[in-house]
């Protein structure tokens, strides 16, 4: 079944790149070079996705972006095109919704990837919904999905939202060893070019406040030159 | 500048205003005070004048007043003794009798309250009480009751200095206290004001030295800062030579900004040029091929075409990765980078970095290791930031590395508390002269592979301006035709 992509690009020669390539992938595409136009189509007809950019007339990206999110009637994929650094500050900063982001100037061919890769992924979910969501208890370490609550040697433990979904994806794979890019992929969801080292950041927030040493650690092991492991028995 | 409108003027102005007023409010008050002590003296000596004609003229007699005596004394004292009035008063102040011509005396009461505290002998003199002769006047006067004090009916009121000689008496006071008091008044006016144009002079010398080493300063382009001018020496410093002293600071302080300002505008205007250089080399490149290909698509064959659109794609990657690196780096030097320190083990880092380039090493076919013995110390650092820098050192090594050859990665911590990361390649070397300005903007190292890699050298000013950030020490060793050594430290965690 063709996906339905709305276009949002202020400039024309762009916009028509985007629109053939996509077009060649068989999608039904309608293009918008205004922002306020875009939300007006928006709400007016379903999209399974948005190609988005920030700087528009009108009405900014961002704004789109955070009003799509803020719809809970239908759940609309997000792809942000960005030129500025500043402005991917604000999408990874933010955290709007944005379901992935490309900078520009972009290959073409990495964004009909990215494109595919999007939609894909939505059909997989809504084809199969979460699967577990037990409680996994180990050696003095219980996570809750549920709840999102974890204790610690006997203590609750405060996570963000990333620390924790990083911790939830170790301890459903206790044993197995994941490279930071796997990481990235499956936790993150997109490509972050360049800021791979949030996965770094994130494990070492969160060893910090599971670990009882955090130089010594336990529980999330390195496997030197393959990546990290959790370590753990099923309670 | 008008001489009425410098400072030294207009103190002088005011100085002659103060004294002037000086002056008059000197001389009235002396002439005010002189009156007031003649009347004084008058009145005392006078005291009991009124008493004493009773007495002499027998105005009394056997207790009862002798009216034809009064009129008799009137008229005596009109001509012979002008210069005192007699008045025959009721207990109420009501002027019954007097001795001067019909139509003279004004008045047809007396105040009774300034009688009183005469009689009563305790008030202050000089005592002033109306005097008939006009409504706004009052004089010294003497009274006495009659017939006596036990049994009053009414008073004898005389007004000393009569009407005719007021005038005269103002004159002639005003002369006395001119004649005596001007010429030492003038005198100390004089030097006062002398005094004080010499006091003013000094000052306003002073400030006007001052404000032509303020202007000099602004005519030498803010570039010659101000000399302090030794006057320590002085013993009472006050608030010009803290003013002296302040601008001379001030001065120097200016200038160092003012050419530091300068300097960086040089820098600016010279990465401007080098920046539109660098850019404009692939634009040119990649906009050349695609025109080529659009000039002449019929005679071009698809091998040519295609090895075309790759070189153009190629040079719009390699302006890419320039703007962003310009970004970075302008971003780094304008300090908008916040540091986000965090504790981390470094190694962790360079292995998830060693396997970003794995797979462009194995094309490349060079061997990218990290040694065996490297220690998995923590760091208090940036980590995007670190990674930046790992990022672009392996990059670098990996650009000089000719195939078949190694680069390697050590980690130590040193007795300094700090960890030493080094990256190490088998490349062509740097040449002594040149190994401090790679770490410039755009420099690139003079050798022909090098030129056509695509890399315009920010990368090692962008991985120098974090180490920079982060208060560390980034080094390179080699040796031509030895390879390269970048080492930097962090402090350990």
């Amino acid at each position: 079944m063709a996906k339905t992509v709305l276009i949002v690009e202020d400039d024309a020669d762009i916009a028509e790149l985007v629109r053939m390539h996509l077009a060649e992938a068989g999608h039904a595409l309608e293009v918008c070079h205004d922002g306020s136009k875009a939300w007006e189509r928006y709400q007016k007809k379903h999209f399974d996705l948005v190609v988005l950019d920030i700087m528009l007339p009108g009405m900014d990206g961002l704004e789109i972006c955070r009003r799509i999110r803020q719809d809970e009637t239908r759940y609309t994929l997000v792809l942000m095109l960005t030129s500025k650094t500043t402005e991917l500050d604000r999408v990874l900063g933010l955290e709007l919704g944005a379901d992935d982001y490309l900078t520009k100037p972009f290959s073409l061919m990495e964004l009909v990837a990215r494109v595919k890769a999007l939609l894909r992924r939505s059909e997989a979910l809504e084809a199969a919904p979460e699967t577990e969501q037990r409680r996994l208890s180990f050696h003095q370490l219980s996570i809750d999905p549920t709840t999102r609550e974890v204790e610690a040697n006997g203590q609750s433990v405060e996570l963000t939202a990333k620390e924790f979904d990083l911790l939830w994806h170790f301890a459903r794979h206790p044993g197995q060893v994941f490279s930071r890019m796997q990481l990235l992929d499956q936790v993150w969801g997109y490509s972050h070019e360049g800021y791979e080292h949030t996965v770094n950041s994130h494990m070492n927030r969160l060893r910090g406040k599971i670990e009882p040493d955090p130089k010594k650690p336990i529980y999330i092991k390195t496997v030197w030159g393959v990546g990290y492991q959790f370590i753990g028995d099923r309670q | 500048m008008s001489w009425t409108r410098t400072l030294y003027a207009r103190l002088a102005i005011g100085l002659i205003v103060i004294l002037l007023s000086v002056g008059a409010i000197y001389t009235v008050s002396v002439v005010y005070l002189a009156r007031q002590w003649q009347q004084t003296a008058t009145q005392d000596l006078n005291r009991n004048l009124a008493r004493n004609l009773v007495a002499d003229k027998r105005i009394v007699s056997d207790g009862k007043i002798d009216i034809d005596a009064m009129k008799k004394t009137f008229m005596d004292y009109m001509t012979i003794n002008p210069s005192i009035e007699i008045y025959y008063l009721d207990l109420d102040g009501k002027i019954l009798s007097y001795s001067a011509e019909p139509g003279k005396v004004k008045r047809e009461h007396v105040a009774i309250e300034p009688i009183r505290q005469f009689l009563s002998g305790t008030a202050m003199l000089p005592l002033l009480g109306d005097d008939p002769r006009a409504h706004d006047r009052q004089k010294t006067f003497s009274v006495t009751p009659l017939p006596d004090a036990d049994n009053p009916e009414g008073y004898l009121y005389v007004v000393l200095r009569g009407e005719d000689l007021n005038a005269a008496e103002q004159a002639q006071t005003l002369q006395f206290v001119l004649a005596v008091a001007t010429p030492g008044l003038i005198g100390s006016l004089l030097l006062g004001f002398i005094i004080g144009l010499l006091i003013f002079r000094h000052l306003s010398l002073r400030l006007r030295a001052l404000a032509t080493r303020v202007s000099a300063f602004a005519d030498s382009g803010y570039q010659q800062p101000a000399t302090l001018i030794e006057n320590d020496s002085r013993p009472n410093r006050d608030e010009i030579d803290e003013l002296e002293k302040e601008f001379a600071q001030m001065s120097r302080h200016i200038a160092s900004q003012w050419s530091a300002l300068k300097q960086q505008d040089k820098l600016r205007r010279e990465m401007i040029a080098s920046i539109s250089h660098d850019l404009r080399t692939p634009l040119a490149s990649a906009r050349g091929y695609l025109e080529t290909i659009a000039l002449k698509k019929d005679s071009l064959d698809e091998a040519d075409k295609a090895r075309y659109l790759d070189i153009a794609i190629k040079q719009t990657n390699r302006l890419q990765t320039l703007i962003d690196q310009l970004f970075e780096l302008v971003k780094l030097e304008a300090r908008d980078t916040e540091l986000h320190f965090e504790n981390f083990p470094v190694l962790e880092l360079v292995y998830d970095v060693v396997g970003k380039f794995s797979l462009k090493a194995q094309q490349k076919n060079v061997n990218l290791a990290i040694d065996r013995d490297a220690s998995d110390s923590h760091v208090v650092a940036d980590i995007g930031l670190i990674e930046r820098v790992l990022d672009n050192l392996i990059d670098n090594a990996l650009e000089h590395t000719p195939e078949g050859h190694a680069i390697w990665i050590e980690v130590h911590e040193n007795h300094n508390k700090q960890v030493v990361i080094s990256v190490n390649d088998e490349g062509e070397g740097i040449p002594k002269n040149q190994q401090q300005l790679i770490f410039e903007r755009f420099h690139r190292a003079n050798n022909p592979q090098r030129s056509s890699s695509g890399h315009a050298g920010l990368g090692l000013a962008i991985v120098k301006k974090i180490i920079e950030l982060h208060q560390q020490n980034i080094e390179v060793e080699s040796q031509p035709g030895m390879g390269a050594r970048f080492s930097f430290t962090l402090p350990a965690g």
